[in-house]
């Protein structure tokens, strides 16, 4: 059973921005497994200081990298 | 990091357990003996005969009460029946603890692997199999113990009573089975947090 789920839209940021997954690992100081995880929806949470840090580096809103499907 | 005390128990416990088949199956030969030809000498039924006189064994001025002497009964010949009874007095508690004795050796066999191997849900489920087995075990092998005790008595003396005291150790397996069950619930439950914790960004 599959209700609404929290996606996070990294992907759509990245390619917007022209960035890559290895840079924004690097700017971010996150792994790129971890980011990978956080981008395919394996992720079971997310902490405010790495959602900080993904906006810092994306020059988004916290709104921007998450969708409520 | 290994726990190197984990495996040296584990290695203590399986001896242990190897020594502990070696005395099932020793007393099973008793038990084959007795049934065929008869208790050998230096063997027998040991039966609980209660209420036994013990003249001048107190000191003046003290009386003593509730005295409980453990006989070794011999049945003369061969005694199937009684060999069979016996076997369901010592047998079933036995196996009890050898099965308890190897399910706590398999668990703590995955120190070996690592911390990681030692918590992690097969471990949680040994210690609930644990668990049970003591708890199951301890009780049904203590209401066949007191039947077939009973029941031996009732054959082997005249003194017969059907009331004993549950064996000493029954409390101490039952309350050893519940906290098995309690830690088996404990990693279950730290799993799950470390679970969330590493799927946490």
């Amino acid at each position: 059973m599959t209700g609404p789920v929290i996606r996070v839209r990294l992907d759509e940021l990245l390619k917007e921005r022209g960035m890559t997954l290895t840079e924004l690992s690097r700017r971010v100081e996150i792994t790129v497994v971890n980011l990978s995880i956080l981008k395919n929806g394996h992720a079971k949470a997310i902490r405010f200081s790495t959602l900080e840090r993904l906006c810092a580096a994306l020059g988004c809103q916290p709104g921007d990298l998450l969708t409520y499907d | 990091m290994p726990t190197r005390w984990i495996t040296r128990l584990e290695t203590l416990l399986s001896i242990g357990l190897a020594l502990g088949c070696l005395g099932v199956l020793a007393g099973l030969a008793t038990n084959v003996l007795i049934a065929f030809f008869g208790a050998p000498a230096g063997t027998g039924v040991p039966l609980r005969v209660p209420a036994v006189p013990v003249p001048g064994a107190v000191a003046p001025g003290a009386s003593a009460g509730a005295v409980t002497a453990e006989v070794m009964v011999r049945p003369e010949g061969a005694a199937p029946l009684e060999s069979l009874l016996y076997l369901l007095m010592w047998l079933p508690a036995t196996v009890t603890g050898l099965l308890a004795l190897f399910t706590l050796v398999r668990a703590l066999r995955r120190a070996r692997s690592g911390d990681r191997a030692l918590f992690s849900a097969v471990t949680a489920g040994h210690l609930r199999r644990l668990g049970w087995i003591l708890i199951c075990g301890s009780i049904g092998s203590a209401v066949l113990g007191w039947a077939a005790e009973a029941i031996l008595s009732s054959m082997l003396l005249t003194d017969d009573r059907l009331f004993f005291p549950p064996p000493a150790a029954l409390p101490g397996a039952i309350v050893a089975g519940v906290a098995a069950l309690g830690v088996s619930e404990i990693v279950r439950r730290g799993l799950a947090l470390l679970e969330e914790v590493e799927a946490t960004i």
